[in-house]
């Protein structure tokens, strides 16, 4: 968790704005930090969280958040935590062995044109699922109950790299939208990676799928590295884009920053403030 | 047409809003504004869910705006009983609308016709509008813009806060660049730059020494003497040039 991104977001585990659809979109750098802080924010916060892991094992993101001061197998064994690891679980579909079914939600892997409807039941399931596994306790004595749900996911453009249309994806994140942001009240952070060089034709692409989402979303993070360049104090620039829904205040409001990403943490300055040169 | 459509002196058509997505205050607007014009609204609600359009609209005549919900349950994938993508046909539409006795005073809300673009073909979307049209006035609002409009007008119009709406002039307030007087160099000088008539002709009639003029022309080019165009040439030792040995440095 970031406390300077945390202020720029103004969020806080204590207090966080709910049904939130937020994405952010990854250029010419490597913007998984964002992942995990949401991750370790959302579980500090002590929210169940759906993670679809797609890119990374399980126990990568685990290394990574105990140096954010999370541990996710705790999390995990609560039933905090219900993670797809898409690496392992693909394995099972595309080698399949006797007695070892892989799980449903990626049975899109067999026929990409069927749809991410298993996903999105396996997204219901778990975010809509009983709030604590069985034996679990808190201190009075009954269920752990945690708060509003919320569903990751890193990252969309595996999906589409897999076979699935861009249209598959935007129902997709259209359902979570409306099952996890509007019914449940709970937050929903998606990652999509864009290729700049990426070059399929005006229809397909992360291009037009990023579009699309960011008609659906309440807040963008447009994560990009320098254009100059590699630096090494200054490892990208984020734009944070919000769309605010309510009635009242409808505007868009547009703040830029350049991050640089520590071993426990990101730091974030504005344009050429860079602690590098002040 | 704007104006038109808010005083309700139209006989129907379709109008079609490109947007982009946190604009959708118009489509409280719109409704709003048919609202006034006395007739039954139906909104099919694809990106905006019903709680979020009732939250805009506050205060609604209940009996005549019809929300069909087809934000939850779009696709049919948890099997509710809300409208689908799939919904979107002739037949369907049209038991739909007769709700109302009369199916001229009916107008039909759809947020966003990208939606349904995405599942239904594009033909089936055209004809089944083009049906409609005749009995219906249509909005469709569509965030995504994939299609040309055949005809543009362009609109200016401000909301007020009680949802009023006020159309402005069409062409936005473009300020008359006032003409600059040109500064005259000449004006605050302590001496003459200006020339009077008589100087000014002098000074036209001045040939330069070296341009062209018709008798310099001709005893150039047209009185060529004798030998006078020949060119004599005389090389000399520095003008030996030898293609092998350019530089006349080797030892050959």
């Amino acid at each position: 968790m970031f406390a300077e991104l945390n202020s720029i977001l103004n969020t806080f585990p204590d207090k966080f704005s709910q049904e939130e659809f937020i994405i952010i979109s990854e250029r010419r750098c490597d913007a998984s930090f964002l992942i995990h802080h949401f991750l370790s924010f959302y579980l500090r916060a002590r929210c169940k969280v759906c993670f679809l892991g797609l890119v990374q094992s399980f126990s990568h993101y685990n290394a990574v958040s105990q140096r954010l001061g999370v541990n996710l197998v705790q999390a995990k064994e609560k039933g905090q935590l219900v993670f797809l690891e898409g690496l392992q679980e693909s394995l099972s579909h595309l080698v399949p062995q006797e007695g070892q079914a892989g799980s449903e939600a990626l049975n899109f892997l067999g026929d990409p044109t069927k749809g991410l409807q298993d996903l999105f039941q396996f997204v219901r399931s778990s975010c809509s699922g009983p709030s604590g596994a069985l034996g679990c306790t808190d201190r009075s004595g009954g269920p752990e109950e945690w708060g509003p749900p919320v569903l990751l996911v890193d990252d969309l453009g595996v999906l589409l790299s897999l076979g699935v249309s861009v249209g598959t994806v935007l129902d997709f994140s259209h359902y979570c939208r409306a099952t996890v942001c509007s019914r449940l009240q709970g937050n929903v952070v998606m990652l999509l990676h864009c290729d700049e060089e990426e070059d399929d034709g005006d229809d397909e692409g992360a291009e037009q799928l990023l579009k699309g989402l960011t008609h659906q979303c309440s807040l963008t993070l447009h994560v990009q590295g320098l254009p100059t360049g590699y630096c090494r104090d200054i490892h990208g620039q984020m734009e944070v884009c919000w769309r605010r829904q309510q009635a009242d205040e409808q505007h868009t409001l547009n703040k830029l920053f350049q991050y640089k990403v520590h071993d426990k943490g990101a730091s974030f300055f504005a344009r050429g403030t860079s602690s590098a040169f002040l | 047409m704007l104006l038109e459509i808010l005083q309700g002196n139209d006989s129907g058509g379709f109008l079609l809003i490109k947007g982009i997505r946190h604009v959708w205050v118009h489509l409280f607007i719109i409704t709003c504004a048919l609202l006034f014009r006395d007739e039954d609204v139906h909104v099919i609600l694809f990106e905006v869910s019903e709680q979020e359009l009732k939250d805009g609209l506050k205060e609604i005549p209940s009996q005549k705006l019809h929300i069909h919900n087809a934000y939850e349950d779009p696709l049919g994938w948890t099997n509710s009983t809300s409208f689908t993508a799939q919904h979107f046909s002739l037949n369907y539409l049209t038991q739909m609308l007769k709700l109302n006795p009369q199916p001229k005073a009916t107008t039909l809300v759809i947020d966003s016709l990208s939606w349904i673009l995405r599942h239904v073909s594009t033909t089936n979307v055209c004809s089944t509008l083009h049906q409609l049209k005749k009995e219906l006035f249509w909005v469709c609002f569509m965030p995504i813009c994939i299609r040309e409009c055949i005809f543009q007008q362009e609109h200016s119009f401000r909301i007020d806060e009680d949802l009023t709406i006020t159309v402005l002039n069409k062409t936005p307030n473009i300020e008359s660049v006032p003409e600059e007087h040109q500064m005259d160099p000449t004006a605050n000088l302590t001496f003459n730059l200006r020339l009077s008539d008589k100087e000014r002709e002098a000074k036209e009639k001045l040939l330069l020494p070296f341009m062209f003029s018709k008798d310099n022309t001709e005893k150039l080019l047209l009185h060529s003497g004798s030998g006078s165009g020949r060119i004599l040439y005389e090389p000399d030792a520095s003008d030996d040039y030898d293609q092998e040995d350019p530089d006349d440095d080797l030892d050959v």
